[in-house]
């Protein structure tokens, strides 16, 4: 017996919100950013359920650039995240409001 | 067999995941998603996609996790302290948005109608091969244009965390 | 043949464009040369391409240069339509234009801003060459506003005088009224037949069914006329005219005799298709006319300005020439233009080489007996006079002679009053300007005995002008012979212009015999012999002077004042207007409604903006939940309202 597909996507769904969540209510930069990662990775999830619902591999090629994108973006990411540490001595998400009006 | 694997692992992603984002210490955070993509991992391969399962263990759980262990470590003696309450207000709005969006997932996946017959993905066996294929013809482009993000995002990284020098170059 | 049709008005622009760029650093002959030389190279291409468009089997030519403007289904192209009326139009304006630019070396040459004088100039010739070439009413409409702008800027060309530059704001504005009329009737003409262009226009208007658009076309021919009433002087646009006259005498000449305010007769008879089927329209321009002829050659009777008198006779004989038009005889209409563009202009240069003389002094009680001083002046003004008076063989007896047959004969409703009012006209025209002759030339001479000795003869090029212009005016008339003297080239030269009409007299010509057309004509030439006899009397037997003619009384108070016209209006439209102007349109409408709306929407979007920069609080949580709000809104748009 197969897994049915709606789990799957369910499980994707359940994950994506949990990360969102995370996001919005973690003030550390850091953990802000593991919270993304776990939004990609839901995102993967629901493209792989639905590459497989529809016999389609184009869906496992789209997560392969995800994840080549996300380990992109964790590289930068991360570099922002020390400079910025370095000129502010904080990882207060709260206290960064550079871009204020 | 593998459904019953399939939802001790998606029970462990969720759990993980909900650690996650109520870990207080930063560094178990981490771990535990590292927990999560590892049991995503395993849906993969039960799913038919081995070859991304592979990857996400060894590029995702392995090297960019590892990035984030390393840099956790440069700083979390400092976050640590500071950043241990979190605001009311802002749980309730994340609860709302979560849930919404959630809602509205879930909404859209059960009604989704997919077509009656569909083929059945390649097997294991030919998995790599055939997305191999896909990969250096129809997603050519594509491939190649990400290769020069991966060069662009290295400079980036290298030259966003580099210590500066005091004469100011 | 087609380039060479590009290039009669292409060289005045030419010219133009040369002095007003760079002719304040030119010498002055140089600028002279260029201006000189643009307008007469360009007549003598229009007398090649007349040459050969004499020879072409169908005198027909039409030349499309680009597309001008494409929007929809509204397309109008600049191209030239040379037909025997735009031949004859572009025949008369380079050549007259071409002679009053020589008369101008003379004239203008002690003036500053010589080379701004010629710039506008061959500006104003090119527009008018648009205006008379063009092949469609936009083309038209264009040059039709080129002229105004030229003979505004000309008007005012001393514009440090007060009353020049108001004279020209006076003109600007008068011909905007008739402007409106005629882009109102451009319009609807578009609207009714979806084309501007004239040979597709006129095909369409000759293959309608008789009495078909009979509204619509009735409607758009009087709001052309509109127009042409401000263009060509006439009641109650004309007010623009004699004050016009603050300008230079050539501009005079050029502008406000011989061409440009001929335009609203060239461009009645351009339409001539659609004004044969609105015979409602053609009574009215004949009626407008025939009280114009008479009105402003009575006011013409007491003028003491020496321009002004030729300015109300210009007026008048305008008036003359839509009488013409009134009665269907399109061809005399623009054979009277054509001779009047000769004596007329005849007459302003030499009234401009009297002034010029006597130091701009233009008021006649203070000229007489200038003919001692002033020969060749006073021979050719002489002519010039008796032409316009109607006195055979010169130019005007014919074209005039040839008005009043028409009108006499033909079988137009009302033509008879016109017949009356033009006679009339006729014998007034006659004193006025034998008045103006022997004020100026005869008697004795009220110049003050200091100057006498400074009056002498105009340049060489100014008298040379005025002696061709004399030839001219005394043999153009025989183009066009009457009936019962031979072939009239002219008319049938004309002739295809108007072949699709149906005769607007109903052959109402054959039951006249050839007595009556001999005692029209006789009456003509006598009231005209009457006018200068009476004027002979009045000025020269017993030597009234403008001062004396005050004994008459209120009759002369209103005539002078020119029946207190201005005034009238000055009551009744600008005042009102101004008054509206300032205490609503300004104070309420515009510092109230309009700066309100303005500034209330600048502060409106400033307090949204105040209220909106808080979102941007630069919180990156903020800023996720934003996205997040965002995600579940496309969401729920893509859900519900796709599918």
């Amino acid at each position: 017996m197969p897994v049915p597909s709606l789990h799957v996507l369910i499980l994707s769904a359940l994950l994506f919100a949990i990360g969102i969540i995370g996001a919005l209510m973690r003030r550390n930069l850091v953990v802000m950013f593991l919270c993304v990662e776990l939004m990609l990775n839901a995102a993967n999830l629901a493209l792989i359920g639905f590459s497989r619902r529809l016999g389609q591999l184009d869906g496992q090629v789209v997560v392969f650039f995800v994840i080549v994108l996300a380990a992109a973006e964790a590289a930068v990411g991360l570099a922002l995240v020390i400079a910025l540490y370095r000129s502010r001595r904080t990882l207060d998400a709260d206290q960064l409001n550079l871009m204020k009006y | 067999m593998t459904v019953v694997l399939f939802y001790i692992s998606a029970f462990l992603a969720v759990l993980a995941a909900l650690n996650l984002i109520l870990q207080k210490k930063t560094m178990n955070a981490a771990l535990s998603l590292v927990v999560c993509l590892a049991a995503l991992s395993i849906i993969y391969f039960i799913l038919s996609a081995p070859f991304i399962g592979i990857i996400q263990l060894v590029v995702y759980a392995g090297a960019v996790m590892v990035l984030f262990l390393v840099v956790i470590m440069l700083l979390d003696p400092f976050s640590e302290v500071v950043l241990r309450n979190h605001n009311r207000l802002w749980v309730f709005f994340g609860v709302l948005l979560g849930g919404g969006l959630f809602a509205l997932l879930a909404f859209a996946f059960s009604t989704w109608q997919p077509p009656a017959d569909t083929p059945d993905l390649p097997g294991a066996a030919r998995n790599t091969e055939t997305l191999a294929a896909l990969l250096f013809n129809k997603y050519l482009l594509p491939f190649e244009a990400v290769s020069i993000l991966i060069l662009v995002a290295i400079i980036g990284a290298v030259v966003l965390a580099k210590k500066k020098h005091p004469a100011g170059s | 043949m087609n380039s060479l049709l590009l290039w009669i008005p292409l060289l005045p622009l030419l010219g133009f464009l040369l002095n007003g760029l760079f002719g304040r650093r030119l010498p002055k002959p140089l600028v002279h040369w260029i201006a000189c030389g643009a307008t007469g190279a360009s007549f003598l291409l229009a007398a090649i391409v007349f040459q050969r468009f004499l020879n072409l089997p169908e005198r027909l030519v039409q030349a499309d240069y680009f597309r001008w403007i494409e929007s929809g289904d509204f397309a109008a192209s600049f191209g030239f339509l040379l037909d025997p009326l735009s031949m004859v139009m572009t025949l008369v304006v380079t050549g007259v234009g071409f002679l009053i630019h020589v008369y101008s070396i003379g004239y203008m040459w002690a003036e500053a801003g010589y080379y701004r004088f010629f710039a506008y100039m061959n500006l104003f010739m090119f527009a008018m060459l648009m205006l008379v070439l063009a092949d469609n009413y936009l083309l038209l409409f264009l040059g039709w506003e080129g002229v105004g702008l030229c003979s505004y800027l000309l008007i005012g060309f001393y514009f440090h005088k007060p009353s020049a530059a108001a004279a020209g704001k006076k003109a600007f504005i008068v011909n905007r009224i008739g402007d409106f009329g005629f882009v109102v009737g451009l319009v609807l003409l578009f609207v009714t037949f979806r084309t501007l262009d004239f040979r597709t226009l006129f095909a369409q208007v000759a293959a309608l069914p008789v009495e078909a658009h009979y509204g619509v076309l009735t409607a758009i021919t009087l709001l052309f006329f509109v127009g042409a009433t401000g263009k060509s002087a006439q009641i109650p646009l004309y007010v623009w005219l004699p004050d016009a006259m603050e300008g230079p005498t050539p501009v005079s000449a050029l502008i406000h005799a011989a061409t440009m305010v001929t335009a609203g007769v060239y461009m009645v008879v351009r339409s001539n298709p659609l004004y044969g089927r609105a015979p409602e329209t053609l009574f009215w321009v004949g009626l407008i006319g025939a009280l114009t002829a008479v009105f402003a050659a009575t006011i013409g009777l007491f003028q003491r300005d020496i321009k002004r008198v030729l300015a109300y006779s210009t007026v008048s004989q305008l008036g003359y020439m839509f009488v013409a038009l009134g009665v269907g005889a399109y061809a005399t209409g623009i054979f009277h233009l054509m001779t009047h563009a000769f004596f007329k202009a005849l007459l302003f240069l030499g009234s401009g080489s009297v002034i010029l003389a006597l130091h701009h002094e233009q008021d006649m009680q203070a000229m007489g007996g200038l003919r001692k001083y002033l020969p060749v002046t006073a021979a050719t003004m002489w002519i010039g006079a008796l032409a316009i008076a109607g006195v055979p063989p010169l130019a005007g007896f014919f074209s005039k002679d040839e008005i009043l047959w028409h009108a006499f004969a033909g079988g137009a409703r009302g033509h008879l009053v016109f017949f009356g009012l033009a006679t009339l006209a006729a014998g007034l025209t006659a004193f006025y300007m034998f008045r103006l002759v022997f004020l100026t030339f005869h008697g004795r001479t009220r110049v003050p005995e200091e100057q006498r000795h400074h009056v002498h003869e105009s340049p060489r090029p100014m008298t040379a002008v005025l002696v061709v212009l004399a030839l001219l005016a005394a043999v153009g008339g025989f183009v066009g012979l009457p009936a019962w003297l031979g072939p009239n080239a002219f008319r049938d030269f004309l002739q295809p212009v108007f072949a699709q009409l149906p005769p607007v007299d109903g052959g109402a010509h054959a039951p006249h015999s050839l007595a009556q057309e001999l005692a029209v004509t006789g009456a003509a030439v006598l009231v005209g012999l009457l006018g200068i006899a009476a004027a002979w009397v009045v000025f020269i037997r017993r030597g009234a002077l403008p001062d004396d003619e005050k004994r008459l009384g209120a009759a002369h108070q209103l005539i002078f004042h020119k029946y207190y016209v201005d005034e009238l209006y000055d009551r009744v439209i600008v005042r009102p207007l101004a008054w509206i102007s300032e205490q609503w349109l300004w104070k309420i409408f515009d510092a109230g409604l309009v700066d309100g709306l303005v500034n209330g929407a600048g502060a409106m979007v400033r307090g949204l903006g105040d209220g909106a920069r808080r979102v941007q609080n630069g919180l990156t949580r903020t800023y996720l939940g934003w996205v997040a709000v965002g995600a579940i809104g496309v969401g729920l748009y893509v859900l519900f309202l796709f599918g």
